[in-house]
């Protein structure tokens, strides 16, 4: 067992430098054989959104696109879909739903093979997202006059929001045009227009509303044949 | 290899869920903020022994205290709220009573502050005796301090 840690935690800090190596060998080539602009689109599916319906309420879809430009470069773009249902320790719950857009480039940091099937990146990306929610069952904070059993609603709030996410991570190929990776995500909220009596809890694409969040997420690859 | 490198990313999302700490960090106090001024020396004033308490509430918001201003709590149930101020000068017991009347315009703040009531001033109104009239200088009452109303003594 401690053999498989130890492997483990080696090769998870191994990975970049393994692929620097690598990439400084494929320099040295690249000094006699130029790389083409253009090198393939990759499609991804975002695999958690999905899957969390199976431990909460909430779920959502994302696919994204991005262009492989001399692997060293790639430009995406990643659309999405999101329904959320929380609820807080004290009742208040929340449904929000709505879509949201990503727009942004990443740069390969170190990559494997002839059309970078294995790459480390870093990036960053701008999301927007225009969405509405309810609230419900909220109790107003108790002051002096002592009104806190009152309960309320707040019905149909409209939001829109900006963010920006500064991204690293890991893409590998698994078995012909399929991938697999995750990208860790650095997040802030750039711009928030707040619904009409509230502030948004959650916003699709980017999570619960507070600056600066951390996020990770998985996708499945699919390399297009052409 | 590959079963090896999810390791990392799976650790890491482990420990930000661990990390997600809920909790209220925000201001809830939404409250009126009343300044003294006197027409007599042409500047800000402080008032000694002063005793404040809402009318049709038994408990008291300040208890004979020396204080610059006030900061008053407007009841979201209704569109007016009156306060009695009684303060000792000479000898003397003196007492006003202030009526407030207000819109109010429910928020919610976040999942872990959960909601308060904003309102707007329409009037601020003395009965004369302490308070020779209340000038509204920013109507909009919310969850920061900000200097609204100027009391004329």
């Amino acid at each position: 067992m401690s053999s498989s840690i130890y492997k483990t935690l080696f090769l998870c800090l191994i990975l970049p430098a393994t692929l620097s190596v690598s990439a400084t060998d494929k320099k040295k080539k690249e000094d006699v054989v130029k790389v083409p602009l253009y090198q393939g689109i990759q499609i991804g599916f975002d695999l958690v959104s999905p899957a969390s319906y199976l431990i909460s309420n909430s779920y959502g879809a994302g696919i994204k696109a991005d262009i492989n430009l001399w692997n060293k470069y790639f430009p995406t773009v990643e659309f999405g879909y999101a329904d959320f249902d929380k609820s807080s320790k004290d009742g208040i719950n929340c449904t929000s739903s709505g879509q949201y857009f990503k727009v942004g480039i990443n740069k390969a940091l170190s990559y494997r093979g002839s059309k970078a099937e294995d790459l480390f990146f870093a990036g960053i990306h701008y999301g927007f997202s225009s969405f509405s929610y309810n609230l419900d069952n909220l109790v107003y904070y108790p002051n002096y006059w002592k009104n806190n059993s009152d309960i309320t609603s707040l019905e149909d709030q409209k939001a829109i929001t900006g963010w920006i996410e500064l991204t690293a991570g890991v893409r590998i190929q698994v078995h012909g045009p399929i991938s697999l990776g995750w990208t860790a995500q650095y997040k802030s909220t750039m711009h928030v227009s707040n619904g009409e009596n509230s502030i948004p809890a959650y916003i699709p694409g980017y999570g619960e509303n507070f600056k600066p969040k951390l996020g990770i997420a998985f996708y499945l690859y699919y390399k297009l044949p052409f | 290899m590959f079963r090896q490198i999810w390791v990392l990313p799976a650790l890491a999302a482990l420990l930000l869920t661990s990390c997600n700490n809920g909790g209220c960090y925000d201001t809830m106090d939404v409250k009126v903020y009343c300044s003294f001024y006197s027409q007599t020396l042409k500047k800000a004033v402080q008032i000694d022994s002063i005793t404040v308490w809402g009318v049709g509430s038994d408990s008291l918001i300040y208890n004979n205290n020396s204080v610059s201003e006030l900061a008053l709590e407007l009841n979201p149930k209704t569109q007016e709220t009156k306060y009695v101020v009684q303060a000792t000068a000479g000898g003397y017991l003196y007492q006003d009573t202030l009526t407030l009347k207000y819109t109010n315009q429910p928020w919610f703040q976040s999942m872990e502050c959960g909601c308060m009531v904003f309102s707007t001033l329409e009037s601020f109104g003395t009965t004369g005796t302490i308070f020779q009239s209340a000038t509204i200088l920013n109507p909009k009452i919310i969850n920061q301090k900000i200097k609204n109303v100027v009391l004329n003594i």
